[in-house]
């Protein structure tokens, strides 16, 4: 089982506690021997729902030779779509402020990009 | 560092640059690492950085192992520390503290157990329940019971009041067969009790569903089907280096028809000394037609060089005595779009479309089956002052107008491809996976299915999501085995199920539950 810790990912040994995912969970209870306690957590329904996609996609590659550009665009949408639900809720904002406006934002350590235009103004996001 | 004023502190991003070794052509990667980073000229601080880099080197260093890094790049910004204090940039906050298990619910000390002797004194027999008085108080359990399984019906009130003033049902756990187990309903909630135990909670949360995408918009109940969208234009910088410094020389412009070249040797002005300046508003100056209005300029690799170099100008730039509107659109470095909107109506957007196709030029044309891309040895350039550029004028433009012209066509030919099969159109989708997640809510996505996770669930699931599963911790190795999944992720997403529909929290150990 896996942990975040300082931007790492980390398998400890020993005590631990984090968030998993529950058939993870079973899946190390029952083959590796970790024991847990289950603390708190979320439940879901579950259902089968890409099918329909990968399919759609996975057979217009069968259709066109891999010399059609179709074969391509069809590959690279199959596999985008996945990543995309893991996409933060929170967009990072930028915006183009002054100088003395960047003085004024107290929590600097939120800023994730800083592009300076060696002017006046510079491009922030947050 | 040193001579740093007490009262100053410095801004620092580190960036990593990386090659590909397989493909010479494909644009260098830059990848901003950790967050902005503050240090003033103490000791301590000096070595602080030393850590921070060194720590984040590491983590990339890992992750990115295939691609060489070829160099790391500060970007620093001096600013002084009086003026403090104001907006504060809104945050979700990590927490999470479980709560104390408690037998009080909804502010009613509640019995744990379905033994009714155990709830109070009998007050009355009803014809399908029972009437008891509340241990050490003034409320009174009405109590109507059903059988198979075992369930009551209750409601609180004060012994002389009909008023109600709680509801709650209670049902006999069949996994246990004992009074003492079994699942409590208060409004949304559900208390499970196991051996007169409270093990589980569960409360529903409210949540909203990702919407299906509709592609046929109506105006005044007529139903307008989707067109085709063409309105775009392609544009290519070549640079060349003087001592070391990118300087721009040469941007190409091409809207499927018309090419316009400005080079820079055409820009030297006696006003002032920036023909750098002077040529990017003249592009600017060109886009701003009436007729282009709401196009999309896609450049290719706007995130890496193009784009800083080109807002850099844009935001001076100057129309009828205003300065132009630019909203940026920016995540991990990369330039999702960027709206520059002149005279409060006029609007065009600037797009990278490696972002939607992810591969150089030469693979683009080659995958498209578009014309081969031109070489140009850009050594012959560099370090050439204006005069001697201009031998190399017309050579250049050729081979840029060929990129534009490409590109151009590669835009468009893949656009088609989308719009034809599935009625989407790339303008609206500035990235591959939006297009892939457009084409999922607008094709395949069924209503009420999957939650969108916002604020503490987002962030709480979250961390059960890591990468770094797998490691090359020795790269190299005798009779190595060499295997290929064909579509794994693919795969996986086909055939297993993934967490849809309500969400509910718990507290406790949901194993209890069997269902």
């Amino acid at each position: 089982m896996q942990i975040h810790n300082n931007n790492k990912t980390v398998s400890p040994l020993g005590k631990f506690t984090g968030w998993f995912f529950s058939e993870e969970l079973k899946y190390a209870r029952d083959h590796f021997g970790y024991k847990f306690n289950v603390l708190n957590g979320y439940i879901f329904d579950q259902k089968i729902i890409f099918k329909d996609y990968v399919n759609e996609l996975y057979n217009l590659r069968l259709t066109f030779d891999k010399s059609n550009p179709m074969n391509y665009v069809a590959k690279i949408l199959m596999n985008s779509l996945y990543g995309r639900f893991g996409l933060s809720p929170v967009l990072p904002e930028s915006m183009i402020i002054s100088n003395n406006e960047l003085d004024k934002l107290v929590d600097l350590g939120e800023i994730s990009e800083l592009i300076d235009f060696d002017d006046d103004s510079l491009l922030i996001s947050f | 560092m040193e001579e740093l004023p007490k009262d100053q502190i410095v801004l620092l991003l580190f960036r990593v640059k990386f090659g590909d070794p397989d493909d010479i052509h494909a644009p260098d990667s830059i990848a901003t690492i950790g967050n902005l980073f503050k240090v003033n000229n103490s000791k301590q601080d000096l070595s602080r950085i030393y850590d921070h880099l060194k720590a984040l080197l590491s983590i990339k260093d890992e992750s990115y192992i295939s691609s060489p890094l070829l160099e790391v790049i500060f970007s620093y910004k001096l600013i002084s520390l009086d003026n403090k204090i104001i907006n504060k940039v809104n945050r979700i906050n990590k927490r999470l503290k479980p709560k104390a298990i408690t037998y009080k619910m909804k502010g009613y000390n509640l019995p744990n157990t379905m033994d009714l002797k155990l709830w109070g004194a009998l007050i009355d027999k009803l014809e399908d329940g029972m009437l008891i008085r509340k241990k050490s108080s003034q409320y009174t359990y009405n109590i109507k019971i059903t059988d198979n399984p075992l369930t009551y019906n209750v409601t609180l009130n004060l012994a002389d009041n009909k008023e109600i003033h709680l509801t709650f049902t209670d049902k006999i756990n069949s996994d246990f067969n004992n009074l003492n187990s079994f699942t409590r309903y208060i409004g949304s909630n559900e208390y499970y009790f196991v051996d007169g135990e409270l093990v589980l909670k569960l409360n529903p949360r409210k949540i909203s569903f990702l919407e299906k995408l509709n592609l046929i918009k109506k105006r005044k109940d007529k139903k307008i089907d989707p067109v085709i969208d063409e309105k775009f234009i392609t544009l290519d910088i070549e640079t060349q280096v003087i001592n070391g410094i990118i300087k721009p020389i040469l941007i190409c412009v091409f809207d499927g028809k018309n090419f316009k070249n400005f080079f820079i040797t055409d820009y030297c002005s006696t006003h002032n000394n920036d023909d750098i300046g002077n040529m990017v508003n003249s592009v600017l100056i060109y886009l701003i037609q009436p007729k282009y209005n709401n196009y999309k300029i896609y450049i290719h690799n706007l995130s890496n060089f193009d784009g800083i170099f080109l807002l850099k100008y844009i935001v001076k730039f100057v129309y009828k005595n205003k300065k132009v509107v630019v909203k940026p659109i920016m995540k991990n470095r990369k330039m999702i779009n960027i709206d520059i909107i002149f005279d409060q109506k006029f609007k065009i957007s600037l797009r990278d479309s490696y972002l939607i196709l992810l591969a150089s030029l030469k693979k683009l044309a080659k995958a498209f089956e578009i014309e081969d891309k031109g070489t140009f040895d850009f050594n012959k350039v560099n370090n050439l002052n204006k005069h001697d550029l201009l031998i190399f004028k017309e050579e250049l433009i050729i081979y840029c107008n060929k990129d534009c012209k490409i590109l151009f066509f590669i835009i468009k030919k893949f656009n088609k491809l989308i719009f034809d099969k599935w009625t989407l159109n790339i303008n609206n989708f500035p990235t591959l996976p939006s297009i892939a997640f457009g084409l999922f809510r607008s094709k395949i996505l069924s209503e009420n299915e999957i939650p969108n996770l916002t604020g503490q669930i987002y962030l709480d699931i979250k961390e059960s999501y890591t990468g770094g599963s797998l490691d090359m911790i020795v790269p190299q190795g005798k009779d190595i085995y060499y295997y290929d999944v064909n579509s794994l992720y693919p795969s996986v997403m086909a055939n297993k199920p993934m967490p849809i529909g309500k969400i509910s929290a718990f507290e406790g150990n949901i194993l209890v539950k069997k269902s």
